[in-house]
């Protein structure tokens, strides 16, 4: 079964996001579900803070899709194409030196997923988080 | 998300309570200003009503980190849930930070300092 949800684009939906994915995805592991609810966070709440300004449509729409061993997220929205060949290895160490807050985030969606594609389609791009389980 | 403040004599407990994520870091953030500024820099973070933690959470926690080095403290973890646990070994933390089972243990580590 798949399911789908459209959320505002504010940082205040992103809680209701990660309950609608623990919904959805009630029979997994805890582990492998803060994967997923972790991953989709990241990508929502980057795409809210660096793509939100002046976009036309200020919603995004996540669906899941449960099946054949696998999880996956499509994430759709319209924003600028997400910068999937920005993601770069992190050293905490520097991190910590700098005393930088941010940069985590799409790290650690290579992480725990297993696969990460942005299609572009139209005014529009959808970015699909694949997990095998 | 609810922060709780417990001074102890040689260190100071925060309590974090719900879910760090992007719109609570701010709130965290302020709580870590607020003891830096009044000079409490042994901090201990009790994690045992953490139920999730984003990298938005993670990067305030890093952020604070080398102010608490310079002045010679630094932070100490317990009460990590597996999958708080989880996030932390896949960005290597676990190695840079102590984490300990709970606050008798965050105080025994403190006294050696």
């Amino acid at each position: 079964m798949r399911f789908s949800r459209t959320f505002r684009f504010d940082l205040g939906e992103i809680s209701f996001l990660r309950a609608f994915i623990r919904e959805a995805l009630s029979d997994l592991d805890e582990i492998v579900l803060n994967h997923i609810i972790l991953a989709t966070d990241e990508i929502c709440t980057n795409a809210i803070q660096h793509g939100g300004a002046h976009i036309p449509v200020p919603v995004f729409t996540v669906s899941i899709l449960h099946a054949n061993g696998k999880v996956e997220v499509e994430i759709t929205d319209s924003t600028q194409p997400f910068p999937i060949e920005k993601i770069v290895e992190v050293d905490c160490w520097e991190k910590i030196r700098n005393r930088e807050k941010g940069g985590l985030g799409l790290f650690l969606v290579q992480k725990v997923m297993d696969e990460i594609s942005v299609e572009a389609m139209g005014n529009h791009q959808v970015i699909r988080l694949r997990k095998f389980i | 998300m609810e922060i709780f403040i417990t001074s102890h004599l040689d260190f100071v407990s925060l309590q974090f309570v719900g879910e760090l994520d992007a719109l609570s870091s701010v709130q965290a953030d302020e709580a870590f200003r607020q003891l830096i500024e009044s000079g409490k820099f042994n901090i201990h973070l009790d994690f045992s009503a953490l139920e999730y933690i984003s990298s938005a959470g993670i990067g305030v926690i890093l952020s604070h980190q080398e102010e608490l080095s310079q002045n010679g403290k630094g932070m100490v973890f317990s009460g990590l849930s597996p999958k708080v646990l989880n996030v932390f070994q896949l960005l290597g933390l676990d190695k840079i930070f102590p984490i300990c089972e709970d606050v008798i243990q965050a105080e025994a580590y403190f006294a050696t300092k």
